[in-house]
């Protein structure tokens, strides 16, 4: 499939995910997939070969839907898939730009979002800010 | 009203402490001693001896005045405070009339505010209408009482008289042709400062007030003539022109230039110290401060610490706080706690002394000091090192003898009171160094020998034992002196003998010339035992704030850390600086030399990226791996109390226990030869002792003034 095509493709599905709540699970690891599709197209469009590989890409694309794996209930997981393809579309059709991907995609966002050490008590942190 | 008030607490405070034991010198008034007069037909009984016009303020009755000051003789020359009395032909200057019972004092009759709008009238005849560019509007007592009692119009149309302004100094400034001849301040200098600078010439309506000869103002307090002069005739030089008293925020606050703790106002403007003045406090520093307290405001502008700095290769070099504090880090880690050292300076707050100690505790470390000098004094007993009679049982002392103390320039404001004693009587002796005191001194020696020949039965002596409440003031030059043992052993047979320390009063005193002294030997921020026993050169000091250490405190090699507010010597000096915060800038405990805790209060906000004291403390301790559990000002205040809980009690002097004498045995027991040395005070040159002092140029000024006090009269004679 030309990248294009799968475009088009993930474009058109996006209305029946919509439609279908009860699609549950399923509805989200054929969206992964789908992302997964995609990635090849993604790397190469966005000039991303030097910064990350596609196995990297779908690494940090599988753990932020890890992120909402305790997630059960039907309405959210299609509001989420939703929103992810929201995402996607935007990528696809070159809504957003190169930093765009840097920023959230290349480093782990789920990693990144990690809390900064404790290596510093409350004090400590307000006497380096101001007196 | 108030002012009667303050007068009859201190009567009945004076009251409380001879029911404490003390002799029967001075009771309250007894009913007899109290007379009746009528004033506006209300009744009120006043202590015989008043005057009509403390009469009237004791019935609440407002009577305006300029001449009249209640610390000062009566001039009776302005007529401002005329009133009616029944059966007087005239109206009555109510400060020059002694009451008598059974007057009846009139206030709001119209013969009385015809005559106050006449006075008004004669005064305002030669004043200059310069309220506009005058320093005084605002709070000028004549602005005030002519809107009040003066006149709508005026019937004088000739020319004002013009009168030459005076040079009194790099402190007062003079505009003498607004001056109606008051003479407060001639009463100022002459009986409170005791220094005879002021007088008037000519008469009529030539008379001025000036020096006669162009001379300056020779006195420590002579920045109280601002506060006392009711008009602008007088007025803050270093502060001219440069605010209007109704744009200041004012913080009650404690100045730090000495060891007396008097309070003080400071007024602001935005960030800027705008003036200090002093506060009333009756067992402090009544209404007067010293010209380094009033004056060395300037200096916290000039010299600042305002960000951190790191010695790199090219000197002390900026950086950022967690950058300073790796510094910090990587030169502690390199030495163990016995290595290290910290000096408290004068300047120091009791809540960083304690932190710092106990991060110094924590780290391993004992060897803790007070700058220049004396860190092995013995501060078992408190009643050995504060000043045990208070500052207001001067007041009640009937003989004082000075021990190797100046105390003019150490104290300024205690020199008054001791003046006002010596001028109802109470004769004062010194032993030490000869000083001109502003009052006659009896001199009976200079040094330890003098001691012990006043010891062996002299006459001194038997007047010593012979008074009811003797006063033996030792100065901080002693302690800091090598053979202070042998000195205190001495004084130590004197105080015995004399009988100094009695039933009910305690007459011996230490009169300490720094501010963070007292609390720093409350504190215990003393070396440890193995501190002391230890020859080994430190390989780190902390200087918090110490500016003076001496030079065998801080080895050349030693890796220094300087935290404080202005750079001086001891920033000079470091490795690390960290900038830190003056005492107009923060909340800091400060014990006086009575022992009394007294809090300063933040002003201005800091300068640049500099901390309050105790929290560097804080932040470094959790750098260096050994967190202090403080994390509030109460945090640090309530630690303060459980190592002293004196110092919770803020505002009052705890008395401390005399253990009769005991402390001193283990002083004699050293057996230290005293040197032929006199006894001298540590301080040569009042204006500038500490880091604030020296980076003020108005005090620059005044020590270039001291040197040649009659301007045109080379090489004039020094005071002191
Ligand atoms: S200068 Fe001020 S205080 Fe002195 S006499 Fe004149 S008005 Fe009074
Ligand atoms: S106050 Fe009485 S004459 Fe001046």
């Amino acid at each position: 499939m030309s990248a294009q095509a799968s475009a088009r493709a993930v474009l058109g599905r996006g209305m029946r995910a919509a439609q279908a709540p009860e699609a549950g699970h399923r509805a989200a690891k054929n969206f992964f997939v789908e992302v997964c599709r995609c990635l090849p197209w993604v790397l190469k469009n966005y000039h991303l070969e030097e910064l990350t590989s596609v196995e990297q890409l779908r690494r940090n694309v599988a753990s932020m839907f890890r992120k909402y794996s305790d997630v059960s209930s039907p309405e959210v997981i299609d509001l989420l898939v939703y929103k992810g393809r929201e995402e996607l579309e935007m990528i696809l059709m070159q809504h957003k730009q190169r930093h765009h991907l840097i920023t959230q995609y290349i480093h782990n966002p789920a990693k990144d979002r990690v809390a900064k050490p404790a290596t510093m008590s409350p004090f400590l942190e307000a006497f380096y800010k101001s007196n | 009203m108030q002012r009667y008030r303050g007068a009859l607490a201190r009567l009945q405070a004076v009251g409380l402490q001879s029911a404490r034991g003390m002799a029967a010198a001075a009771q309250p008034a007894p009913a007899e001693d109290l007379i009746e007069v009528t004033v506006d037909g209300q009744k009120v009984s006043v202590p015989k001896g008043s005057n009509v016009l403390q009469a009237c303020d004791a019935a609440g009755k407002d009577i305006p005045r300029f001449c009249y000051h209640q610390r000062l003789s009566i001039a009776g020359n302005c007529r401002m405070c005329l009133v009616e009395v029944e059966k007087s032909p005239k109206p009555v200057a109510s400060c020059a009339m002694p009451a008598g019972p059974g007057m009846v004092i009139k206030t709001d009759t119209p013969l009385v505010k015809k005559a106050r709008e006449g006075v008004m009238e004669f005064l305002l005849i030669n004043h200059p209408l310069d309220c506009p560019i005058c320093d005084q509007g605002g709070e000028c007592d004549l602005q005030d009482q002519s809107m009040v009692f003066g006149s709508d119009r005026g019937r004088f149309t000739e020319v004002k008289r013009a009168v030459a302004d005076k040079n009194l100094g790099p402190l007062v400034k003079t505009v003498m042709t607004r001056c109606i001849h008051c003479t407060r301040c001639i009463r100022f200098a002459k009986e409170i400062a005791g220094t005879d600078d002021l007088g008037i010439t000519g008469r009529g309506r030539d008379a001025e007030v000036g020096t006669y000869v162009e001379k300056l103002m020779t006195s420590e307090l002579s920045g109280n003539v601002i506060d006392l002069c009711p008009v602008g005739a007088l007025t803050s030089k270093p502060a001219a022109f440069t605010y209007r008293n109704w744009e200041l925020k004012t913080t009650e606050s404690v100045d730090t230039s000495d060891a007396m703790g008097a309070n003080i106002r400071v007024d602001t403007r935005g960030m800027e110290v705008i003036r200090v003045v002093p506060r009333l406090n009756e067992d402090v520093n009544q209404e007067w401060i010293s010209d380094k307290a009033r004056f060395q405001y300037d200096a916290l502008r000039y010299q600042r610490l305002n960000v951190p700095l790191v010695r790199g290769e090219k000197g002390l070099q900026q950086a950022s706080w967690p950058e300073a504090f790796a510094a910090i880090a990587r030169a502690a880690s390199k030495v163990q706690g016995h290595e290290m050292r910290a000096v408290a300076g004068r300047l120091a707050d009791a809540e960083s002394m304690v932190l710092l100690k106990d991060l110094m505790n924590r780290l391993g470390c004992g060897d803790l000091r007070s700058e220049a000098g004396f860190a092995d004094l013995d501060a078992d007993t408190r009643s050995s090192y504060v000043f045990n009679s208070t500052i207001a049982g001067v007041d009640q002392a009937d003989a004082i003898l000075l021990v190797g103390c100046n105390p003019r320039l150490e104290a300024p404001v205690l020199n008054a009171r001791i003046r006002a004693a010596n001028l109802a009587g109470v004769p004062v002796a010194a032993v030490g160094e000869q000083y001109d005191l502003t009052y006659p001194v009896e001199h009976l020696g200079a040094n330890g020998d003098a001691l012990d020949k006043l010891a062996k039965n002299s006459d001194y002596m038997k007047r010593l034992k012979g008074a009811q409440r003797p006063m033996v003031i030792v100065g901080a030059g002693v302690l800091q002196r090598a053979d202070r043992d042998a000195v205190l052993a001495k004084v130590a047979k004197l105080v015995e003998k004399g009988e100094v320390v009695r039933e009910g009063w305690n007459g011996f005193n230490v009169l300490h010339d720094a501010a963070s002294r007292v609390a720093a030997l409350d504190l215990g921020f003393l070396p440890s035992a193995r501190a002391r026993a230890s020859k080994a050169a430190p390989k780190l000091v902390y200087l918090l704030g110490a500016d003076d250490y001496s030079e065998a405190d801080v080895p050349p090699t030693a890796f220094v850390v300087y935290q404080g507010h202005h750079g001086d010597r001891g920033a000079a000096r470091a490795d690390v600086v960290l900038p830190a915060t003056a005492y107009t800038e923060k909340y800091g405990t400060y014990v006086n030399f009575e022992g009394r805790p007294q809090s300063t209060k933040p002003a201005v906000a800091s300068v640049g990226d500099a901390r309050d004291d105790w929290k560097i403390v804080r932040a470094l301790s959790e750098v260096l791996g050994a967190p202090l559990p403080y994390n509030s000002l109460d945090d640090a205040r309530r630690r303060l109390a459980d190592v002293a809980p004196h110092l919770a009690r803020r505002d009052a002097v705890e008395a401390p226990l005399w253990l009769a004498g005991e402390q001193w045995k283990a002083a004699g027991d050293r057996k230290a030869a005293a040197d032929a040395a006199p006894l001298a005070s540590a301080i040569a040159n009042f204006y500038q002792t500490d880091a604030i002092s020296r980076a003020s140029k108005v005090m620059a000024k005044c020590v270039r003034a001291r040197q040649n006090p009659i301007p045109g009269l080379h090489a004039a004679s020094v005071g002191n």
